[in-house]
């Protein structure tokens, strides 16, 4: 379950992008996981909402795309 | 509004796994992150891998776990320096990463050595996604897991560059298949296979002459 791990340093990156791009909530956050990334899509949305908190990000919902390969990659910000 | 990002989500990881490959290129040390199941055999490899390597190479290891110092006490009495890291004291993680072990460097004396193994928790799934700023990965697999491993964790086999399958020397109370095993293996990787028994020494050999090799060339 290293799900939680991966979660909690995606977050701090969407909090970092969030504030660079000048966001103040952010609705949907999206990730790219690869096939081979050893990260199960389910377990990482989970450990998201779970794990999701404060003005910016309590609100974000996880959109996950499908990759190839080991990709792990924050995609993409929704929010205002 | 919707802005692009596209930025590694273990980019923090990565950044420190850096710092930990430059420290280790500076004293010309050759960093193995070893990856296997709990039992596979990880530290009888490495505890016959010291003493087979010692004539010519000095070894020096970082041992993973959730709980206890027993594996890094094991190498010490082979004469290893080796440094633990229990995952207890940090959240239980499943999987070693690259702050762990940068704090867990500055525990060993890296110009007394040649080779840093750095044996992961136990754990063929978590360990994987995680740069620890090693030079190479080895994944351990053993003949009482069973031949079909390869085609469960691709992606642990994927990224190694080379794979053990130890305990070799139980093969005849087993239905393991060798030909399954390395069938799977190769529909994800070319990586070399070394076949071999930790407990016998059976197959150590060839393993023994491409970790130094591996060495000699960097």
């Amino acid at each position: 379950m290293h799900e939680v791990s991966i979660a909690d340093a995606l977050l701090t990156e969407a909090s970092l992008a969030a504030a660079s791009h000048g966001l103040r909530a952010v609705n949907r956050v999206g990730v790219r996981v690869g096939r081979l990334s050893g990260v199960a899509a389910e377990a990482l949305a989970m450990a998201f909402e779970i794990l999701r908190e404060g003005p910016v990000l309590g609100r974000a919902v996880l959109d996950i795309e499908d990759a190839d390969g080991d990709d792990l990659r924050l995609a993409w910000l929704e929010g205002e | 509004m919707r802005v692009e990002v596209v930025e590694r989500v273990l980019r923090a990881n990565d950044a420190l796994a850096e710092e930990v490959r430059a420290t280790l290129d500076a004293a010309g040390v050759l960093a193995v992150n070893f990856i296997g199941s709990p039992g596979s055999g990880k530290t009888a490899v490495l505890e016959r891998t010291a003493a087979l390597l010692r004539p010519h190479l000095r070894l020096g290891v970082i041992e993973g776990d959730i709980a206890t110092t027993r594996d890094a006490e094991r190498l010490s009495r082979c004469g290893v320096p080796a440094v633990q890291i229990e995952t207890r004291l940090v959240g239980n993680a499943c999987h070693l990463d690259a702050h762990l072990v940068r704090t867990a460097l500055t525990r060993l004396v890296l110009r007394d050595l040649d080779v840093l193994a750095i044996e992961n928790v136990g754990n063929l799934v978590c360990p994987a996604a995680y740069n620890l700023g090693e030079h190479m990965r080895v994944v351990v697999a053993s003949v009482p897991e069973g031949d079909d491993k390869p085609w469960k964790y691709p992606s642990t086999f994927a990224r190694a560059s080379a794979v053990i399958l130890n305990k070799i020397d139980l093969l005849p109370l087993t239905n393991f298949s060798m030909d399954a095993f390395t069938e799977g293996l190769r529909q994800v990787t070319e990586a070399p296979l070394f076949t071999l028994s930790a407990s016998t020494g059976e197959g150590l050999r060839p393993w023994i002459e491409w970790v130094t090799g591996q060495r000699r060339t960097r």
